[in-house]
């Protein structure tokens, strides 16, 4: 019954979901209260994650695990950030304000934004060890990128291949997306049905 | 198959990590040291943007008591703020140039902030009332509900805005609150938000979506924009770029070409006691003015490393290769 019941239940609302869908009468009746549900119990996916999150960071700490500082960081993290961040919402004059924006600004922004760049040297490297036209196919693709990358930047005589990018970009590009953006959606479909029939049953957890 | 050492091409094949890494250091920090800039080509899909806000303020000039808005989903943080931020700036200024009333919220809680920032930002360098002119929502979240509430009454979703006002009673949610009065919605973001706009905004309420999207997402938008199911893209910094560029030659057919002065004198003869302190305070310092006028070419700024950094890939490319095949042609 235990895994009986979430499957019986996802069938029920997924049935709801689809006729809501197609019948114009039912989703003006019933589609805002649907959508409450959905929001109120998306909430608890906060709760979740937040829960899943100390415990992990909890285990590696008892367990005395090599990196369990970065653990005591991730807490710290996770109660200065919390605490200022609401008492900071509830007193929008108060010191607690300022120093949750400034905890954003000045250690979340440039710490997220270094992540992000740090693309370039990954490129960089890759671009000299691993970009070679081995088949024809890698030299299609390298080809491609030279001239889009080139194309991006066009300026004076290399306007030529900002006109190539254009082309590459809105017929072979959107061409490929397509096929892959229509194989992804049977694949969902696919995916989709089998839960609703409770073939797949990956997402209860408890499996091997 | 032997190697030989002293080869050339094994020298080149042998260069190390951190050789590359600094050059690429280098190449990346020396336009922006020297401010370098660079003008770009405009491209169709953002000459389209730029038509379609025209367009807007077309309809609200005709129609000034049944005022379209933009909706702007700041759908990006820190992480991408370098592409996004730039297409932020243009396309709230160009709704601000043309007094298109502007609601926006995040879809990303790291993205909030960064978004009721940049509205005040840009607000306050065109004099927009909060609450009047333009609405901060907050935190759509979750993501889907919160565009499906944009076809009812978006009050409902949200009961306050993020700097905790009551939505009822901010006048401009009084008149604009669904997707009935929303002209046009932009999306900015590095994550696949843009599709679930377009599968809502689009498929079920027949919205206008505008996409701006990180380089690298960039070629998975353009089937929608083929299909019209997207009204506009701007791809990575180029896009922001190319859009920058439209929205400061109309800043200057409007304003003229003095910035500086303009802004100097935008608070003069305003009735100061409309505007609330807490969202920015009003009148500029001359630091706050250089750094108005700087950001008004953010992308542009952003191009030279860009440019510089891409032909260094390009040079990394083509020697790697040579060396390559200078290798294989040698053990055959």
């Amino acid at each position: 019954m235990k895994r009986q019941l979430p499957v019986i239940i996802t069938f029920i609302f997924a049935v709801i979901g689809i006729i809501l869908q197609l019948s114009p009468v039912m989703q003006d009746k019933f589609i805002d209260p649907v959508n409450s549900w959905i929001a109120s119990i998306s909430s608890f996916a906060v709760i979740i994650g937040l829960a899943s999150l100390v415990r992990h960071h909890t285990t590696k700490i008892r367990r005395k695990h090599k990196d369990q500082f970065f653990s005591f960081v991730t807490f710290t993290a996770l109660v200065v950030m919390a605490t200022v961040s609401i008492v900071g919402y509830y007193h929008p004059g108060s010191i607690w304000k300022v120093f949750a924006d400034n905890l954003y600004r000045h250690i979340m922004v440039p710490l997220n934004a270094t992540m992000f760049a740090l693309l370039a040297f990954y490129i960089s490297s890759a671009a000299y060890r691993a970009f070679r036209a081995r088949t024809w196919l890698a030299g299609t693709l390298l080809v491609s990128g030279f001239i889009v990358m080139l194309g991006r930047v066009a300026f004076g005589p290399l306007m030529i291949a900002a006109e190539i990018t254009n082309w590459l970009m809105l017929i072979p590009n959107t061409a490929a997306m397509r096929g892959i953006m229509i194989g992804v959606g049977l694949g969902m479909v696919a995916t989709a049905i089998k839960i609703m029939l409770g073939i797949e049953r990956s997402y209860l957890g408890g499996g091997e | 198959m032997r190697k030989n050492k002293n080869a050339w091409y094994e020298k080149l094949l042998a260069i190390p990590k951190p050789v590359i890494y600094v050059i690429m250091f280098f190449v990346v920090a020396l336009p922006v040291l020297f401010k370098m800039q660079i003008s770009t080509y405009v491209t169709t899909e953002v000459q389209l943007i730029y038509d379609h806000m025209e367009e807007l303020y077309r309809y609200n000039l005709e129609n000034p008591d049944e005022k379209k808005a933009v909706f702007i989903a700041f759908d990006y943080d820190p992480s991408t703020m370098a592409e996004l931020d730039p297409m932020a700036f243009a396309t709230l200024r160009h709704a601000f140039l043309r007094d298109i009333p502007v609601l926006g919220w995040s879809g990303l809680p790291t993205g909030v902030d960064l978004g009721e920032q940049n509205m005040h930002l840009i607000a306050k360098e065109y004099g927009a009332v909060y609450g009047e002119d333009y609405v901060f929502l907050g935190y759509g979240y979750p993501f889907v509900q919160a565009i499906i509430a944009l076809a009812t009454d978006v009050k409902t979703f949200f009961a306050s805005d993020k700097a905790g006002n009551n939505t009822r009673d901010l006048p401009l949610l009084g008149e604009i609150y669904n997707f009935n009065r929303i002209g046009l919605v932009f999306t900015m973001s590095g994550t696949s938000y843009p599709e679930s706009w377009v599968t809502y905004a689009n498929g079920l309420y027949g919205k206008k979506v505008i996409t701006g999207s990180t380089a690298v997402s960039a070629a998975k938008y353009y089937p929608f924009l083929q299909t019209e199911q997207m009204s506009g893209l701007m791809g990575g910094l180029k896009g922001a770029a190319e859009y920058e560029q439209l929205v400061e030659n109309l800043e200057k057919e409007i304003h003229g070409k003095d910035v500086k002065t303009y802004l100097e004198n935008l608070y003069r003869d305003k009735d100061l006691s409309r505007y609330d302190s807490s969202n920015y305070k009003t009148g500029f310092t001359p630091d706050e003015i250089q750094l108005s006028v700087a950001r008004r070419s953010t992308a542009r700024q952003g191009m030279a490393p860009q440019a510089t950094a891409h032909f260094y890939v390009i040079l990394l490319i083509i020697i790697g290769n040579i060396a390559y095949f200078a290798r294989m042609r040698n053990s055959k």
